[in-house]
């Protein structure tokens, strides 16, 4: 089979969910929206504004206006919205996939599972990533008018890298649980990954205050980089976080793409052979 | 006829992980064998345990053999699977394999594209085997899926395995927990299937659907063929030529019961005492003519009194229960 019927049948399908789900796609974006607003709006312990803005320019090194402060926040939750949509939707769709021959052997009749995996770890979250952060495009044309527009396509590489590694992360994790661990629920696995990835990553709180195990497991993972990256967009506004962390991004998707393959395949023989 | 479907010497062994190092094997598959003639249906008959899923799985190339192999249109399905995957149409589960948000439509155009079809021939093709299967004519085409009946889910699952139309289909026990309805439409459906030509190997448990569909069977046991044929032959070959049952009531049954026996040869005596009146079922090889002779003669020698006396001929499930019944493990 062509590898781009494969990608074409993917597509489809997310497609026809994602005109099944408008309401789900909506309020992940209210929720992320809220999110973002709120952190530089209404914190707990801040009453002033100015100092919602210090405290966020001192998080990133920068000196931040508000407006700047905002979209930190913004590109925040679109990080926050990527992980978890990305990460619980591809262990979901992957576990149902594994565990159902009935897809299995429809899947076999076209292409091998290792492959298939593959493009679904990459389709997914690309769908996910561009329907759930499109409405940065909007922001960020509102607030930057069209030197917005470049910041927004300029934020895509990072944050699309980081979710086909996630994608991928998600596919290794769901492969060892499926075939060597033979947990039922592997949605709940799924719960707790993101939230530790996302403290460890610097979205929640600064770096110095999360444990240094968190922040271990957090920088074997794209997201640290991806926010980071992007963080630095909204503040040098060029290309520079391209040429800092673009590389290792590249690296952790080259990385994550053979584990992912090497470890569906190696299932999918254990698989045959009843193992 | 040339044969659709080969098995030879299959066998299958399934590793059981015990506790810390403790591995141990159980064997499935014990050199199974058959043929399946092109464009027949060819029942796989077998108690729970038997080997019939796994032999499915081998021959829809899901799973590998530890040894023998087997060939889909002379493709073996160790040696060449993506050739096999092109001509076969698999369903090992009537009520899943599809995506609940999504129609049985959208369901299906997705599988027709991960099958290889353009856009345009994918949407054709999901039409054409939604007419086929009569979910076009039920308006259920464009409802979520998680909104079907068991017997709709049925008719999807055929479907599926009919996008492409493939020249073999292999289904894993297609009417299981299925409706008198959508019993007899599958039923219906996979005989005007054979009719076009299509073979297809069947498993299941309803020894009268698969009498009624099939022309050749075959009888798995512990992982062995103990039996194989066609109904008929099958039949013949284990002596069954007819049931005798009869119920009856006297003070000698149990004499008579045992110079019958003797006299007719019986086998597999099944005694059901109900109060005075006993109930006997008897597998008998010997002629209409002489069985109500025999029984007729010994009912007035020990005075007993037939009140009822039913001869017909057996049905597959006698065979099946003959066979699997009395332990059999080698043809």
């Amino acid at each position: 089979m062509k590898p781009l019927r494969l990608l074409l049948a993917l597509v489809y399908r997310e497609l026809v969910w994602l005109r099944r789900f408008p309401g789900e796609i909506l309020s992940g974006i209210a929720v992320s929206l809220f999110f973002a607003f709120a952190v530089v709006g209404l914190p707990a312990s801040i009453g002033n504004i100015n100092d919602v803005v210090a405290r966020i320019s001192e998080s990133v090194g920068a000196n931040l206006t508000l407006q700047e402060a905002l979209l930190v926040a913004l590109v925040s939750a679109s990080m926050l919205n990527m992980v978890s949509g990305v990460i619980s939707n591809v262990t979901q769709t992957l576990y149902f996939e594994l565990a159902t021959e009935e897809v299995i052997s429809t899947i076999l009749a076209s292409t091998s599972i290792a492959k298939y995996v593959v493009a679904l770890s990459m389709v997914k979250p690309l769908t996910i990533t561009l329907v759930l952060t499109a409405y940065l495009l909007v922001v960020l044309v509102v607030f930057q008018g069209v030197s917005g527009l470049v910041t927004c396509f300029l934020l895509l590489p990072p944050l699309l890298l980081s979710a086909f590694c996630l994608g991928f992360l998600s596919a290794i994790i769901i492969t060892a649980l499926h075939y060597y661990a033979g947990i039922k629920r592997p949605w709940i696995v799924s719960g707790i990954i993101v939230p530790v990835i996302l403290a460890g990553s610097g979205v929640f709180m600064s770096f110095e205050l999360v444990p240094w195990y968190l922040r271990l497991i957090a920088q074997v993972t794209p997201v640290p980089y991806a926010v980071a990256a992007a963080r630095m967009l909204i503040i040098a506004k060029g290309i520079e976080h391209f040429k800092t962390y673009m590389p290792i991004l590249a690296v952790l998707y080259t990385v994550y793409y053979i584990l992912a393959y090497s470890s569906v395949k190696v299932s999918e023989r254990r698989v045959k052979r009843g193992w | 006829m040339p044969s659709a479907i080969v098995a030879e010497s299959l066998v299958k062994r399934y590793r059981v992980r015990g506790g810390l190092r403790k591995t141990s094997f159980v064997e499935a598959l014990r050199g199974v064998s058959f043929a399946v003639e092109k464009g027949t249906i060819h029942a796989l008959l077998g108690p729970n345990g038997a080997g019939k899923t796994t032999t499915v799985k081998i021959v829809s190339t899901l799973l590998l053999p530890d040894g023998g192999d087997a060939y889909v249109l002379g493709y073996s399905v160790t040696k060449e699977p993506s050739k096999v995957r092109e001509h076969i149409g698999v369903v090992l589960d009537v009520s899943r394999g599809f995506y609940g948000s999504l129609s049985g439509y959208e369901n299906l155009v997705f599988y027709a594209l991960l099958k290889g079809h353009s856009f345009s021939d994918a949407k054709r093709e999901a039409k054409r085997v939604l007419e086929l299967v009569g979910l076009e004519a039920l308006k259920a085409s464009n409802r979520p899926y998680f909104t079907y009946s068991l017997g709709m889910r049925a008719r999807l699952a055929l479907a599926k395995a009919l996008l492409t139309n493939p020249e073999v289909l292999l289904l894993d026990e297609p009417t299981l927990g299925l409706d008198v309805e959508s019993q007899n439409m599958v039923r219906e459906l996979l005989v005007g299937l054979a009719k076009q030509g299509k073979t297809i190997l069947v498993t299941g448990h309803n020894m009268h659907e698969i009498e009624r569909i099939s022309s050749h069977a075959t009888i798995i046991n512990k992982g062995v063929v103990v039996a194989s044929g066609t109904p008929e032959e099958l039949k013949r070959r284990l002596g069954l030529l007819y049931k005798l049952e009869m119920s009856v009531t006297g003070s000698n049954v149990k004499k008579f019961r045992d110079e019958l026996q003797q006299a007719l040869q019986l086998k597999h005596v099944v005694e059901v005492p109900a109060g005075s009146i006993h109930r006997l079922v008897f597998y008998v090889n010997a002629t209409r003519e002489e069985i109500v002779s025999v029984v007729f003669k010994l009912s007035k020698i020990y005075d007993v009194e037939v009140r009822d006396l039913k001869i017909e001929e057996p049905s597959l499930e006698d065979a099946y229960l003959a066979v699997v019944g009395a332990g059999h493990e080698a043809a």
